[in-house]
């Protein structure tokens, strides 16, 4: 059973993530450990629900369900790939993307605008990654999800610098 | 008085027993237990159901005290924080270092530090244990029935070994342990609010010596902790300690333990009052709540930075701030909560009982263990790694995830032949692995030689729903497949624990004994009760003398029922039977009869 299966919502990559959410709700209402009888359901029930937080886990994440169906289709994003994928100058790009991060480590408010650049920018991927799946075209899928996968990572950052600056 | 019915033998046994919710707390530990969603406390085990978490040893009775004697000599007060904690990261940390100060620590390489009493040596579960085993004792006592099953609440913050101390300090004590539920997570089931609205709460539980934050999303009757943070080593206790600090250096005296005491009655004087006046031998001292707020302001914001760190995990909308924990009762606290997240702040449920109350009511539930109640999914509070060359601590499980969790990993051997592997499991959020905890070492042999990078070995790690982890490792490129398994050991042997396990069953014999006088009192009132119901059922058995030699029998049972005289009891049981025998008869010869001359016809 794959894990869109298992949540019962279409194998696309644009999915509701709320339908996503209550599914897993109702699923692990059902299948927790805490909800057997007996010993025995208990383990039984500890491998569903252990299945269960895997494959949300998964999906609920842009990046991660983009990863998922990708190795469905044969393409394993593992760390040689991720750093293949992307040109030379792609990869200066996000480097400098990094440095300017870095010396404004201190300014509060321009941390914010671009934390919301950028997560625009994200927003706009995962639209265009879910198009690409739609065409079944599948290295236009691979390069989107990397780049969303080095996009994510810079927001992280972004938000640990704000975290920082906060305190 | 409550009329008990007669019970057919065996019967009882297929009663629901009761699961207990236990607080084990580094201050004070709590028993409670609930039915159809009412919560009760055993009020029993100290003042208001609060059993000081101190561990006395009195040299003359060769005995464990529990729950007295706190600040003197030969105590043992906050074992909680040393339950897992090493002779080394003892003897590193002062505050740690403190609380055994009247005693010798036995360093044991291979496993956990001994503390020496009398003529034995004992690890921190096994001291532990002595609370558990006092609460279950006293709740046995008031609900008159053998308890077997509890859920034990533990921080949210406590890591692996931590865990499985606690667990092993009940199993010590004869609890099966259904469940190791976080003491946010409690405290937030306390409050019900999953079952009503849908939301984002933080709780922030600041113990007596530790401190907790949790951010949990509540919807549809389940409960989820979305991200959790803390510091093992921080609490109310250590606002004692600063204002103790303080006054010996405005009344120019030494620190001791009893000052420590009147600091933590000054604190509780300044949650309710603007300031508070203190005798101590002949000075006097005087505070106002506005010093105290700025000799504590500096650990109130590293609180409140662990608490923004949290929220900034979880990244969610806050809803409220649920306050636990005793020292919540400064108002302090709750006006740089406020300040802070600028959200509203619940303490409606007592700060001290709310994490026993969620347990309990959580004990129920688990239970039951039916589709209608409500769920907790709770997160690994740690993240889980292993040890890569150059001491670099790879990240298997992040923290943070909701369990039970389990994922495989392949690795492979990096030279020509190589027959072994190596793996080393720690816990902990930092890259090096010096800095995090370490959890296990392991060897997995006998990988049969070939290429290197050819050797596939899954090593796969299982967190429970406690929080627990174990690990399994397999090579099977051979087709050869072997397995090594990693059971939660809570630092120590499997032959250390059985001998814990066997120590505790010495003091078995007299749990048995206990549990015998406890069933023996139900029997005493269930005679009495059934006798009672007959009497009244069929009066006219019985003329007044006959009456009143039974009265005196029961009342002369009654008077003794709660003495610690089995025997005596069941003379009394014997005597009562006896001279009550001839009625019983008749009673139940004239059960046939009044079924056909049952009242009902007479009230027509």
């Amino acid at each position: 059973m794959n894990y869109f299966e298992l949540f019962d919502i279409e194998q696309n990559y644009i999915i509701d993530q709320t339908r996503l959410r209550k599914q897993y709700l109702a699923l692990q209402e059902k299948y927790h450990p805490d909800k057997a009888k007996d010993e025995l359901q208990r383990h039984k029930n500890a491998e569903y629900s252990m299945f269960a937080n895997a494959a949300f886990k998964v999906l609920k994440d842009d990046y991660l369900r983009a990863e998922y169906i990708l190795k469905t289709k044969g393409e394993i994003l593992d760390d040689d790939k991720l750093k293949s994928v992307l040109s030379t100058a792609q990869l200066e790009e996000i480097l400098e993307e990094y440095e300017s991060i870095e010396s404004l480590s201190c300014n509060l408010s321009s941390l914010y605008v671009i934390k919301k650049d950028k997560i625009a920018i994200c927003e706009k991927l995962v639209h265009d990654i879910g198009i690409a799946f739609s065409e079944n075209n599948i290295k236009q899928a691979l390069d989107l999800s990397v780049r969303l996968k080095y996009l994510t990572n810079l927001v992280n950052n972004i938000k640990l610098k704000i975290k920082n600056a906060d305190n | 008085m409550q009329i008990i019915e007669i019970e057919e033998p065996g019967k009882r046994d297929l009663q629901e027993e009761i699961v207990v919710g236990i607080d084990f707390g580094t201050t004070n530990s709590l028993i409670a237990y609930s039915k159809h969603n009412n919560p009760q406390i055993i009020n029993s085990v100290g003042k208001n159901g609060l059993l000081p978490s101190v561990i006395f040893y009195d040299d003359q009775l060769e005995k464990f005290l529990i729950g007295k004697n706190r600040g003197e000599k030969k105590s043992i007060s906050s074992i909680k924080r040393l339950l897992s904690k090493s002779y080394e990261e003892i003897k590193s940390t002062e505050v740690l270092d403190k609380i055994l100060s009247d005693f010798v620590l036995v360093d044991h390489t291979s496993s956990m530090p001994k503390v020496t009493f009398g003529t034995t040596k004992y690890s921190f579960p096994e001291l532990a244990a002595k609370i558990f085993l006092f609460l279950k004792e006293h709740a046995e006592q008031e609900l008159g029935t053998a308890i077997s099953k509890a859920v034990v609440s533990v921080p949210a913050y406590f890591d692996d070994a931590s865990r499985g101390a606690v667990m092993l300090a009940a199993k010590i004590a004869g609890f099966d342990v259904l469940r190791l539920i976080a003491e946010p997570t409690a405290a937030a089931y306390a409050y019900g609010f999953h079952k009503k609205s849908q939301g984002a709460y933080m709780i922030y539980d600041l113990g007596g010596g530790t401190f907790d934050v949790s951010i949990l999303n509540m919807e549809a009757g389940v409960l989820q902790v979305i991200a959790t943070g803390g510091d093992n080593l921080l609490g109310g206790d250590d606002l004692d300690h600063i204002l103790a600090e303080h006054i010996a250096k405005e009344l120019n005296i030494s620190l001791e333990p009893a000052l420590y005491l009147k600091a933590k009655e000054l604190k509780e004087l300044l949650s309710f009052q603007n300031s508070a006046f203190l005798n101590f031998g002949s000075k006097k001292f005087k505070i106002t709540r506005e010093v105290f707020e700025n000799l504590i302001s500096l650990l109130i914001n590293r609180t409140i930075k662990i608490a923004k760190d949290t929220l900034f995990d979880a990244d969610v909308k806050l809803d409220g701030i649920i306050l636990v924990g005793g020292s919540t009762r400064i108002p302090f606290i709750a006006q740089n909560l406020i300040r802070s997240f600028g959200v509203e702040v619940f303490s409606d449920i007592d700060p001290d009982r709310a994490v026993v109350i969620g347990a309990a009511l959580q004990a129920e539930n688990l239970s039951l263990a039916s589709i209608r109640n409500s769920l907790l999914i709770d997160v690994l509070p740690l993240s889980v790694g292993m040890e890569l060359y150059g001491g670099i601590a790879e990240k298997i499980i992040m923290r943070n995830t909701p369990i039970p969790f389990s994922i495989t990993k392949t690795f492979t051997t990096y030279a020509d032949h190589q027959t072994g592997m190596q793996f080393h499991i720690v816990q902990g959020e930092r890259e090096m692995v010096q800095d995090c905890r370490s959890l296990a070492r392991f060897e997995l042999k006998n990988i049969p030689p070939m290429k290197a990078g050819m050797a596939k070995i899954e090593v796969t790690f299982a967190v429970d729903a406690d929080g627990i982890l174990s690990v399994t490792a397999k090579e099977n490129t051979s087709g050869i497949a072997q397995n090594i398994e990693l059971k939660p050991s809570y630092g120590l042997s499997q032959t250390e624990i059985n001998n814990m396990l066997e120590n505790a069953f010495k003091n078995a014999e007299e749990d048995y004994k206990i549990r015998l006088l406890t069933e023996t009192r139900i029997d005493a009132q269930n005679v009495i009760a059934g006798i009672t119901k007959a009497m009244n059922e069929t009066p006219d058995i019985l003329n007044i003398n006959e009456k009143e030699s039974i009265m005196a029998l029961i009342n002369s049972l009654q008077n003794i029922i709660y003495t610690n005289n089995r025997d005596e009891i069941l003379t009394k049981i014997g005597e009562l039977n006896k001279s009550a025998a001839d009625f019983i008869e008749k009673h139940l010869n004239s059960g046939a009869k009044s079924l056909l001359e049952g009242k009902h016809i007479s009230d027509i």
